[in-house]
């Protein structure tokens, strides 16, 4: 048995069934790292030692009353969660040599369940980015394909869980961060409500968007680790203080007269022709599921990316402010005064993608600009948000579904010179962001050339059951998620 | 300072005042004064990356009882928001404030500036911040050091109209608001100690002129008397520059205490643009009305009703029950007296506003640390009021208990200061000074009615003033009597 | 939408970024070209719209007003650049 080709939840059983100690799992990933890593760049930074050492602890943990079902489980973690004397980069040459003195609130969750952290992956700098290409710390590649990217900005962990480098990955979701790049290399990726999981220890890019969220093979495993990752945290203000369910016994709903509305916008002119033929496929099969499928008007959704690019940019200009060289992270050489220690300091240690950001970011709040963007794109904003309340309740909706991406992974600096391009590769998945709901991207076929495609469905305010079970029923109707990329290179 | 009498000055004041809480507003760090550089902070406060501030219920909670005590609406939905510059004592390079929509609006303030009448100022809002942290630079050789223990320190900005129209109305209003924070408990008012500090915007216009001049923001005040002399010099410099044919420049300009002079700030060259924006971090505050009223309900008494009160239930003059209600320390001290010499507050109000006031201010003592218990004061006043001592001795006493500590009771019962108040005690000595003086007896019955005065000196003398005087007077007049 | 080569050197002096003559041109272009797409939320009726700040209703949670946190300087100022006696060093200061 390969180990690596199990489920999170199939490992959680040979687990608990002594089949496999966490160890044997463990090491197993560490070699499939070391033999694939160096060609793929999912990971910036390996953590052996101490997840042999957690593994180790699992195998006596496992067994006992106090085991979960991610006890012994190898995790790739994007590295913006905050691990504590685990260099923590943010992909960013700021903090190629950060050591953070605490740890992201769902870091210490999953390591309190007994989950082993296997490294830190790459990823977009400052999770700005579309495709893992702003990266410090090089590109990463899909393993589909490895002239193309697997997305972003949550890349690192999208390749990782897709080439069997772990049993399950953590990303993040500012604007689809964690379903453009599951669609891209053929995973399951879920971005739960804004709020459902803390952000305290989570590098910041946009604070009223970012969101963490698992990566894993399968809809099933995305339940099992929401399941340790949500729940209000006191150190979070912006955290939601509401029990969480019980995500797995969810799974199991029938989908028989589940109401899925199917947004006209999303399905227009900028979608490709393969993607639209296997999404239309998907909606057949929850057809032969007893689900009916609803056409719903999404009307704001064409003014997502410019409300979102005067939102996002604006908070990360704020955000950013305090890489300044003075506490932690790089500094200049030999500043001669304090504003040439800020200008220098902040123009190398920042990549080009970061810096326009921060000045878009800046300028749309500056002095005289400020109502006409900023408030503006706040305005809009809740516009957008109200589109998707008014169609769950109007139609009665138990979700929506809709395409992830427009296209399936691209070639790797194909969309470099181009910021705009780039930006609209995330036009399915913004909307979602800007209204706080949860959406899940899980993989529905292939275009024909041979590049996974993904599908998205979006739930209602905290009810990120109906997406699992939505998205469960179809994994068990189909075989989608179970294709390996293996030889394809 | 020579104040033109053809113009006229306007003064705005922004107030910072430091919340005496316990931690900080949004970490867990302890809020406190004078600890070693960086031991009072945390990845919060220092802003490290990732890191969330969550709020301290006690901040809003002061910012409610303040804006209550000046009369101001407090917003039931209040948010705050980001202040973006960079500065190395502020880490974050933003600083967390309130801007439209903070928790306190329209306030006001009546002041009573000595010898004016009573006046109001107008409280624009008031506002939950953080304090920054402090730059160092004395003694230290091409560089300068970042000491964050203050960044974090809960801040409330209380910011007035510019209804204020001189230095001496600017000192009655910072007196007043200070003893009230003190009042309050939120705040300990010390202006050296940087914890109630004041920004005054200052300008210069023709009587009778509707439109403000051109302001100058004065900083680095940090006393009171500060704020009133640096008021005092700008008028003259503005007014001299406006006679000179110049322009009044609006910038900001530094207190120069040694010199008593305003200069212009260096540094923070470039125009300021702060970007503000709501901070997304912290939902807004949406606050209940029901926590308002009970806040309103356990609010103390604040100097305007308590001076009110003094002079409506113990007669006091306005100046005893400014004195009296200067602070909340001294009112208790006053009202602890009193209960043990209820029937005299007059008396009592003398004793603490003339020689208590006058031995602490020789010693440079606070009413806190009086060596002498409102108790003691008390009983003294209410031995005078029962003729067990007189005047005189009691002066004796409160200052054996002032410098060696103890009850009036004791010192009286020790060193025998009884007042003598037995007639015939009191007879016989008065006797004895009458038959050693027969000819002044004479004189007296012949009409030299001032000799009353020397015979009761004399009696006195004997009795080490014990005698009680009304007894001896008394006695004297009927055994003088033709 | 364009900007000019001035308000992109006012907006990286403001951001604190130092910037070349060649990044500057290529701002200037990039980022008019960004807001030439952002031009269209002009024609949105947004009249009596409350801006949206969070992406989730929900008030202010409080703490209470306890001290959790000790000293920690040398752990904190392990990560710093360029520390002394205890505090963060930056280039002196003029005020
Ligand atoms: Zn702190």
């Amino acid at each position: 048995m390969d180990a690596t080709t199990l489920t999170l939840a199939q490992a959680a059983q040979a687990l608990n069934a002594r089949e496999i100690s966490a160890q044997e799992l463990t090491r197993a990933y560490l070699e499939r790292i070391e033999a694939l890593n160096p060609a793929l760049n999912a990971f910036i930074t390996l953590d052996a030692e101490r997840a042999m050492e957690a593994a180790a602890a699992a195998d006596t943990r496992l067994g006992q009353a106090s085991a979960t079902p991610l006890t012994g489980i190898p995790l790739a973690i994007k590295d913006l969660f905050c691990t504590q004397n685990l260099r923590t980069t943010c992909g960013s040459a700021m903090l190629a040599n950060f050591l953070p003195p605490y740890e992201s609130t769902v870091t210490a969750r999953l390591k309190a369940a007994g989950a082993v952290v296997l490294g830190k992956t790459n990823m977009d700098e400052f999770a700005m980015g579309s495709s893992n290409e702003t990266s410090f710390f090089g590109p990463v590649r899909n393993p589909w394909a490895y002239d193309r990217t697997p997305g972003g900005s949550s890349g690192g962990s999208a390749t990782a869980m897709a080439a069997g480098l772990c049993a399950g990955a953590l990303g993040t979701d500012t604007g689809g961060s964690i379903r453009q790049p599951a669609a891209m290399t053929g995973i399951t990726g879920l971005k739960p409500t804004y709020g459902r999981v803390s952000r305290f220890g989570m590098i910041a890019f946009a604070s009223s968007l970012d969101q963490a969220g698992p990566m894993t093979r399968t809809v099933e495993d995305a339940a099992l680790l929401l399941q340790e990752m949500a729940g209000f945290d006191p150190k979070d203000a912006t955290s939601i203080n509401e029990p969480v369910p019980d995500y797995h016994a969810a799974l199991g709903r029938d989908l028989k007269g589940l109401r899925i509305g199917m947004p006209a916008e999303y399905f227009g002119e900028g979608l490709g022709q393969e993607s639209r033929t296997a999404i239309e496929a998907a909606m057949e099969v929850y057809r032969s599921l007893g689900a009916h499928i609803h056409p719903i008007s999404l009307p704001m959704t064409r003014h997502a990316i410019p409300t979102y690019y005067i939102i996002a940019p604006a908070e990360a200009s704020s955000n950013l402010a305090r890489y300044d060289g003075i506490r932690f992270g790089h500094r200049c050489a030999d500043p001669k005064d304090l504003k040439d220690l800020y200008c220098r300091t902040r123009a190398e240690g920042f990549g080009a993608e970061v810096k326009r950001r921060i000045m878009l970011g800046t300028y749309v709040l500056s002095s005289g600009y400020y109502d006409a963007y900023y408030r503006k794109a706040q305005q809009v904003r809740r516009l957008i948000a109200e589109d998707f309340s008014r169609a769950f309740r109007e139609h009665d909706l138990g979700v929506i579904l809709t395409p992830t991406a427009p296209e399936t992974a691209f070639k790797l600096g194909e969309k470099n010179a181009d910021p705009v391009s780039m930006y609209l590769s995330d036009i399915y998945t913004i909307n979602v962001n800007l209204a706080g709901l949860p959406g899940i991207s899980l993989p529905c076929g292939f275009d024909a050339k041979g590049l996974p495609i993904g599908f998205q469905l979006i739930g209602r305010p905290l009810d990120e059951a109906t997406i699992l079970a939505t998205g469960h029923a179809y994994q068990l109707a189909t075989q989608w998620h179970k294709a390996r990329p293996e030889g394809k290179s | 300072m020579s104040q033109d009498s053809r113009y006229e000055t306007v003064i705005g004041l922004e107030i910072h005042t430091q919340l005496r809480t316990r931690s900080k507003i949004f970490c867990g760090c302890p809020n406190q004064f004078g600890s070693a550089p960086n031991t009072q902070i945390c990845p919060v406060c220092a802003a490290f990356p990732g890191v969330l501030p969550v709020l301290n219920r006690e901040v809003l909670n002061m910012a409610i009882k303040t804006g209550l005590a000046l009369h101001g609406q407090i917003r039931l939905y209040n948010e705050f928001a980001r202040k973006n510059y960079f500065y190395p004592d502020l880490p974050a390079g933003y600083q967390i404030s309130q801007f439209e929509l903070p928790i306190v609006e329209q306030g006001e303030l009546m002041i009573e500036p000595e010898g004016s009448p009573r006046k109001r100022i107008g409280i624009t809002r008031i506002h939950m911040e953080v304090d920054a942290g402090k730059n160092l630079h004395e003694g230290i050789q091409g560089a300068s050091w970042v000491d964050l223990n203050r960044t974090g320190t809960p801040l409330l900005e209380i910011v007035t109209e510019p209804d204020l129209r001189s230095a001496a109305e600017t000192g009655a209003f910072l007196k007043k608001l200070r003893s009230i924070v003190r009042y309050l408990e939120v705040c300990d008012g010390n202006m050296e100690e940087g914890s109630f500090r004041c920004d005054a915007n200052v300008s210069v216009r023709r009587w009778g002129a509707t439109q403000y001049g051109t302001r100058a923001e004065i900083k680095n005040l940090n006393s009171i008397r500060n704020v009133m002399r640096a008021i005092e010099f700008e008028t003259d410099r503005q007014i001299d520059r406006i006679e000179n044919g110049e322009k009044v420049i609006q910038e900001t300009r530094l207190w120069d205490a040694n010199q008593n002079l305003t200069r212009p700030m260096r540094g923070k060259e470039e125009a300021h643009d702060y970007r503000y924006f709501p901070e997304p971090d912290l939902p807004p505050v949406q606050l209940d009305p029901a926590r308002i009223e009970a806040i309103r309900a356990t609010m103390p008494e604040l100097p305007d009703d308590k001076f009110a009160r003094f002079q409506k239930d113990y007669a006091l003059s306005d100046y005893d029950a400014g004195v009296l209600t200067a602070s909340r320390e001294m009112a208790n001290y006053y009202e602890i007296a009193l209960r043990a010499s209820p029937a005299d507050p007059k008396s009592v109000a003398n004793w603490v506003t003339g020689e208590l006031l006058g031995r602490l201010n020789k010693e440079g003592l606070e009413i806190t640390q009086s060596p002498v218990q409102a108790e003691s004061l008390g009983a003294l006043t209410a031995m005078i009021h029962n003729n067990v001592i007189s005047g005189k001795i009691a002066k004796s006493v409160f200052a054996h208990m002032f410098e060696h500590g103890g009850t009036p009771q004791q010192i009286v019962a020790e060193q025998g200061l009884s007042q003598v108040t037995d007639q015939g005690a009191i007879e016989a000595e008065v006797d004895k000074i009458l038959a050693a003086h027969p000819e002044k007896i004479a004189q007296y019955r012949a009409g030299k009615n001032q000799l009353l005065g020397f015979f009761v000196g004399e009696i006195m003398k004997a009795t080490r003033g014990k005698a009680n005087p009304g007894v001896v007077n008394e006695l004297l007049k009927n055994k003088l009597a033709p | 939408m364009s900007i000019t080569v001035e308000t992109v050197r006012h907006v990286a002096t403001l951001a604190r970024l130092e910037i070349s003559a060649e990044e500057t041109g290529i701002y200037t272009e990039q980022l008019s070209r960004i807001l030439g797409l952002m031009e269209q939320l002009q024609s949105i009726p947004t009249e009596g719209v409350a801006p949206m700040s969070h992406a989730v209703a929900m008030t202010m949670p409080e703490r209470d007003d306890t001290v959790t946190n000790t000293n920690q300087r040398d752990t904190l100022l392990a990560n710093a650049p360029d520390s002394e006696e205890g505090c963060f060093r930056v280039p002196k200061i003029i005020e």
